[in-house]
């Protein structure tokens, strides 16, 4: 803790040194973002559009993550659909993620669900490849001995599989939380009238770094926070089985 | 009696080489039956063919119709992420899970209140095999293959689960099992035949039916046993698939 806080003092005395030897609006100091962020929240303005991008960042995730685990599970477990869908995944990781963006308006207009979903299958490839990497590395031994007790489907998913994969689901979840927010981010400035995205547009084209650097800081806190209140909790709950053994 | 299981293997291959190479085993109801060999000479593999868990083998299984069959892997294969009361509640048909049949299980392997809620890496893992024989025991099957159930234990602790694995055979008529060992004792004492596997690659040497009732075995019977075990190891293994030695 002693040694992060020392960090950021380090990282705020050089944001400072580096806007006083810069000077102007290009680089404005701690203090100038500070007061961006005072005057964008007393209006209103920030937790609006922070609470727009919020939700689509958790609609985009959950999509992206309930379907991305459903194909890296198949791909994982079933040699014919990773030989089927392959070639597909292939080609979904690398399609730049604006071309996705762009392709999703054109197609099916500037709309919620348009931005939404191009969000989501931008993220969908990293999930299904970690995924089946964690479906693939299944403890042979557990997976006969479900055969030999008989387990159903729904026993076999819940009781062995998705335990199995919850290291892998916790880094998916984290790597997909911080790109998914990118990915809004653009989606937000190509063809949404809200959200931090669209903001950080308006400050570009009024060179209005500090209100820039207020929205960026913002949404970083927010996602420390769920790190911390979120997902660091539910990891150490799901792995209270690794006791320490003892003869 | 009726015969529960009989498998006869021709040829079993591992990675392109031999085995396993004649072998045959019948378990009625109601018997106790041995496998015992050498280490590394494919007794665990052949159980995994008398469980129909591995069907990669040339020859014949024949289930009887109706038998339910559980099986005992060498390794205790528990769910590492479910507490040993849940891993053996799992085990069971979905209408028998939830009641005290895994406690009661538990508690005839010898192991406490305390242990039973915890992880399979909390516990030592001579617990943790005591744990995967209550599973098999709790499984209620027909037909138990055990491989090296009692290994890892102490020998009060192993004699007293020997005396529990003889009870529950008086206790269900009609039971039968295939019990995988290396150490000839427990062969001698538990027994009603005696398989003995030799050679490369593995074939059936010969099989010894004990005299006496099993588990009441005095000292002579049981020398009487380990020496006729003993003449049959140093014979030249014979190129006949089943060779029997009867009184």
């Amino acid at each position: 803790m002693a040694r992060a806080g020392l960090s950021i003092l380090l990282i705020l005395l050089v944001w400072q040194g580096a806007a006083l030897a810069v000077g102007g609006p290009t680089l404005p100091g701690p203090g100038a973002v500070v007061a961006a962020l005072a005057r964008e929240a007393a209006s209103g303005q920030l937790f609006l559009h922070l609470g727009v991008t919020l939700v689509r960042v958790a609609a985009a995730f959950v999509l992206a993550l309930s379907i991305g685990t459903a194909l890296g599970i198949a791909m994982g477990r079933s040699p014919v659909i990773d030989g089927l869908l392959g070639p597909w995944l292939m080609l979904a990781l690398n399609v730049p993620a604006l071309v996705v963006i762009v392709l999703s308006y054109v197609w099916f207009g500037l709309t919620e669900a348009a931005a939404i979903a191009a969000v989501a299958v931008n993220k969908i490839p990293n999930v299904v490849v970690q995924v089946r990497a964690g479906a693939r590395c299944l403890d042979p031994a557990l997976s006969r001995m479900a055969d030999a007790y008989g387990f159903g489907r729904a026993d076999r998913l819940r009781h062995l599989l998705l335990p199995h994969l919850t290291p892998y689901l916790f880094a998916a979840a984290r790597n997909g939380l911080s790109l998914v927010w990118k990915i809004v981010l653009v989606v937000e400035l190509l063809g949404r009238g809200n959200g931090v995205g669209f903001k950080i547009h308006l400050a570009f084209q009024m060179f209005d770094v500090a209100t820039l650097l207020a929205y960026t800081l913002s949404f970083v806190a927010v996602a420390q926070a769920l790190e911390l209140a979120l997902v660091a909790p539910l990891e150490r709950r799901a792995g209270r089985w690794r006791g320490v053994a003892h003869g | 009696m009726a015969e529960l299981l009989r498998l006869a293997i021709g040829e079993k291959r591992f990675n392109g080489a031999p085995i396993l190479a004649g072998l045959s085993v019948t378990v009625a109801a109601g018997e106790v039956v041995a496998l015992v060999g050498p280490s590394g000479c494919g007794k665990s593999t052949a159980l995994m063919l008398a469980a129909g868990l591995d069907r990669d083998f040339t020859g014949e299984r024949h289930l009887a119709p109706g038998a339910r069959l559980v099986v005992q892997f060498q390794e205790p294969c528990l769910l590492p992420w479910r507490c040993l009361t849940d891993n053996i509640d799992l085990a069971l048909p979905p209408a028998r899970r939830g009641g005290d049949t895994a406690r009661r299980w538990l508690e005839a392997v010898e192991l406490p209140a305390a242990a039973q809620a915890q992880f399979p890496a909390e516990v030592s893992l001579g617990m943790q095999r005591r744990a995967a024989l209550a599973r098999a025991l709790a499984a209620d099957g027909d037909l138990l293959l055990l491989d090296e159930p009692l290994v890892s234990l102490d020998a009060g602790l192993a004699g007293r689960l020997r005396a529990l694995l003889l009870r529950r055979m008086a206790e269900r008529p009609g039971l039968g099992l295939l019990i995988v060992t290396h150490d000839l004792m427990e062969a001698a004492q538990m027994a009603d035949r005696i398989l003995l596997l030799g050679g490369h690659p593995s074939r059936l040497v010969g099989e010894v039916r004990p005299d006496g009732q099993r588990g009441q075995r005095g000292p002579a019977q049981q020398s009487d046993i380990l020496s006729r075990i003993a003449r049959l190891q140093q014979m030249p293994v014979s190129p006949a698939p089943y060779l029997s030695i009867c009184p």
